[in-house]
């Protein structure tokens, strides 16, 4: 660890800090009084003309409806597009159609915001697939996580006088608003920096050339610029290269790193200023944001202590070990840029990588795995990470109203028994994902076969998978060769349940929660604010998100570190 | 049902024009108009105008009198607590050594996530030193002057680490002592 590496991470969170108002300002204003931007009322006006339907208000069963449709819908034309891939335009490689599995996981992977590859992109997606299907399922999925979380938060800050819940806004005009005002402009200024520093963003096809020995090479090109701004803006994280973020062209300056770092968590972390302007009370926004920013900082401080470390395998050879563990990281980021960025990465649910996390160390590989266990609410997914911390600010409220023997309140909202149940439900769907997928491979010979590294670090690959496609994060311990029939469509089972069925208990609750009473508080009701709030949420995220999983987890990362330090290999 | 079905599409045709079609023509066109050769791959030309590589990529290093680039693996994605990682640690260990009796710097014997990384430390560089010196009959105190004239610092003086780009190491040799003859 360096004293340049901490400015690193200091310098980050304090561009963060800066940018966390006026941007969530601007998500505000954009989703709820959009009256302000006259430029953005003519073209919603068209737009709205063109897909034929009135913006009316739709209850909960409604607003989900549209949800589910639009992505299933989705899931349709992407397999559509990657199986005729040959008759399409922009093939300068003359790709085959995608395998029907491949095709069908990469589908549901694009639709969920997940981007788990289990392709390597170079000699499988034509230009076409990549930037009409795949770039756009990176807009109206991110879309999408934006829209679920307007219409919960919606539902616990708004109050329907009537019996008829319908005011939680319209999902098609939410969708529509995060693409073209906040995503391609946002998209767009990103993309142009990235250019500035080296990205490529071309049509032609892959160059050979002649190398200053006389060698052979191949150059991979493509429009990659376009594609990189919007997977981490939306933290979609699926990398236009097989290699991600660590592929030169991707991500070839030590400042396109950082800007890909700001980018995945500068949406998530203004939607806590915007949730605070929603149910108006900015310390609530600011005690979930403290809250994210402590449990980031824990993790980043413990990757980079971690992946600093000497391997104590390569001791007695004749290597000059200082700084750490280089297997698997690129030179221009260092240690620093390779933690900071696996932590951000699964912080969020981007799931982009700029290093191999299988390589990583034991236990800087055990945060990785813990950060996504626990929720992904650390910043998280556009939108579905305040989703999902909102869903534990209930678990907390609640646990804080059995302490203290009071009905829980939230927001002047009584919490009752059937949206605890809802939001534990939730919260215990992912483990049984998670832990039934990886119990049924590990027992399986042939998913066995996938793995590329033996003893407990295997075991580990197969968890991380199942973790990753269940939080829709992306990113993979990649020495799983995951492309078989087996981990295409029960990983792609995953990732779908894993997205919708939160989303579906969520919205109920916002259908119960928009219709409740509002009640003053009283001396009795626990403050949803200030340090003890943000303390008893975090203690309850490690609480109930990871101690599910310690068991897991102990014969997984925290063996291999014994191995290691016992010198055991495999 | 029939309403929403139509209203998916129209608005899934309205943004995939927009975010798929749109959205990347026009990055491509003011991008390409404003940073040709970025858009491009940053491709380094000869004097023929042939591609000789890009500035971003590692390109492979054999002959003695260049700087060689760190190791480009086979198989990746190994964890601490692979055989097959030491070993491959071990042997590529083996192969080096006799250039420097100095500890050799981590990077040169470990493989990066892309394999296409286009550094190395200035450790790394140093440690090659001698050998370079050796083979092209210049003293050594040329080469590690050129090597702390094209040291690449943190960019903004915090972002990323000190390091050199290989190739335009072994073409900056090349323009101040010559094209190696031989030694393939």
């Amino acid at each position: 660890m360096t004293l340049n590496g901490i400015l690193q991470i200091a310098l980050l969170f304090t561009t963060l800090l800066f940018l966390i108002k006026p941007v969530g300002i601007y998500l505000y204003r954009v989703y709820e009084t959009p009256s302000l931007f006259p430029l953005f009322n003519r073209l919603e006006g068209k737009l709205l003309n063109w897909c034929c339907f009135k913006p009316e208000q739709q209850n909960w069963k409604a607003y989900l409806k549209s949800l589910l449709i639009f992505n299933i819908m989705g899931v349709a034309i992407l397999f559509c597009i990657q199986r005729l891939q040959p008759f399409l335009p922009l093939n300068p490689e003359n790709f085959q159609a995608v395998p029907w599995a491949l095709a069908l996981n990469t589908a549901v992977s694009f639709v969920t915001n997940t981007n788990w590859q289990a392709y390597s992109s170079e000699p499988t997606m034509s230009y076409f697939t990549q930037m009409v299907g795949l770039t756009w399922q990176n807009f109206v999925s991110a879309g999408t996580g934006m829209a679920a979380f307007l219409a919960f938060s919606r539902g616990l800050s708004r109050h329907s006088t009537s019996s008829q819940d319908i005011l939680l806004g319209n999902f098609w005009v939410d969708l529509l608003r995060s693409v073209f005002y906040v995503f391609l402009p946002g998209a767009f200024i990103i993309a142009l920096l990235f250019i500035s520093q080296g990205v490529i963003q071309n049509f032609s096809p892959t160059l050979e050339i002649t190398t200053l020995e006389g060698g052979r090479e191949l150059i991979s090109m493509g429009p990659v610029a376009s594609q990189e701004a919007i997977k981490v803006l939306g933290t979609n994280g699926g990398g236009f290269f097989g290699a991600n973020s660590a592929h030169p062209f991707e991500n070839p300056t030590p400042f396109t790193n950082f800007l890909q770092m700001l980018s995945m968590i500068l949406i998530p972390g203004a939607l806590t200023y915007t949730y605070g302007k929603m149910i108006q009370s900015q310390k609530q926004g600011w005690s979930i944001f403290i809250a994210m920013v402590i449990l980031s900082l824990m993790g980043i401080l413990a990757i980079y202590y971690f992946e600093s470390q000497l391997n104590p395998l390569l001791h007695g050879l004749d290597l000059d070990q200082t700084p750490g563990n280089l297997e698997g990281k690129e030179v221009r980021f260092g240690i620093l840029g390779s933690a900071l960025f696996a932590n951000l990465t699964t912080d969020t649910s981007c799931g982009a990588t700029n290093c191999l996390h299988d390589s990583f160390t034991p236990l800087g590989g055990l945060i990785l795995l813990l950060n996504i266990l626990i929720g992904e609410i650390v910043f998280g997914g556009v939108g579905v990470g305040l989703f999902n911390m909102l869903l534990f600010i209930i678990i907390s409220v609640f646990m804080a109203g059995l302490m203290v023997g009071r009905t829980p309140e939230y927001l002047g909202k009584k919490i009752e028994g059937k949206e605890v149940r809802f939001a534990i439900l939730s919260i215990a769907l992912y483990p049984l994902i998670i832990l039934v997928g990886a119990a049924i491979s590990v027992l399986s010979p042939s998913a066995l076969g996938s793995l590329h590294n033996g003893g407990p670090h295997g075991f580990s690959e197969i968890l991380y998978a199942y973790t990753s496609a269940t939080h829709n994060n992306g990113s993979a311990f990649d020495g799983l060769d995951a492309n078989t029939s087996w981990y295409n469509l029960s990983l792609a089972l995953a990732m779908f349940v894993g997205r919708f069925f939160p989303i579906y208990l969520g919205l109920s609750i916002a259908g119960l929660m928009v219709n409740k009473k509002i009640i003053q508080p009283s001396a009795g009701t626990f403050p949803t604010q200030g340090a003890l709030f943000i303390w008893l949420l975090i203690g309850v995220i490690l609480i109930v998100g990871a101690l599910t999983f310690f068991p897991v987890l102990a014969i997984g990362p925290f063996i291999e570190y014994i191995d290691l330090w016992q010198g055991r290999s495999f | 049902m029939k309403k929403d079905l139509l209203i998916a599409f129209s608005v899934s045709l309205i943004t995939l024009f927009f975010t798929g079609v749109v959205y990347p023509f026009l990055i491509t066109q003011i991008g390409g108009s404003l940073f040709p050769y970025k858009t491009s791959g940053s491709l380094i030309k000869d004097e023929q105008g042939g591609v000789i590589g890009s500035e971003l990529l590692r390109q492979n290093f054999k002959n003695p009198a260049y700087f060689f680039p760190r190791p480009s693996a086979e198989e990746t994605n190994l964890a601490p607590t692979s055989k097959l990682l030491i070993t491959r640690i071990q042997a590529r260990i083996a192969e080096i050594k006799k250039i420097n009796t100095n500890p050799i710097p981590i990077d040169l014997v470990t493989s990066s996530a892309s394999g296409l990384d286009p550094h190395i430390s200035k450790e790394a560089a140093l440690w090659q030193a001698p050998q370079i010196a050796l083979h092209r009959n210049v003293n050594l105190k040329h080469i590690t002057a050129l090597i702390e004239r094209l040291r690449e610092s943190p960019q903004f003086y915090v972002l990323g680490e000190s390091r050199l780009n290989v190739l335009k190491l072994n073409l900056a040799l090349d323009v101040s002592f010559g094209v190696p003859v031989g030694g393939l």
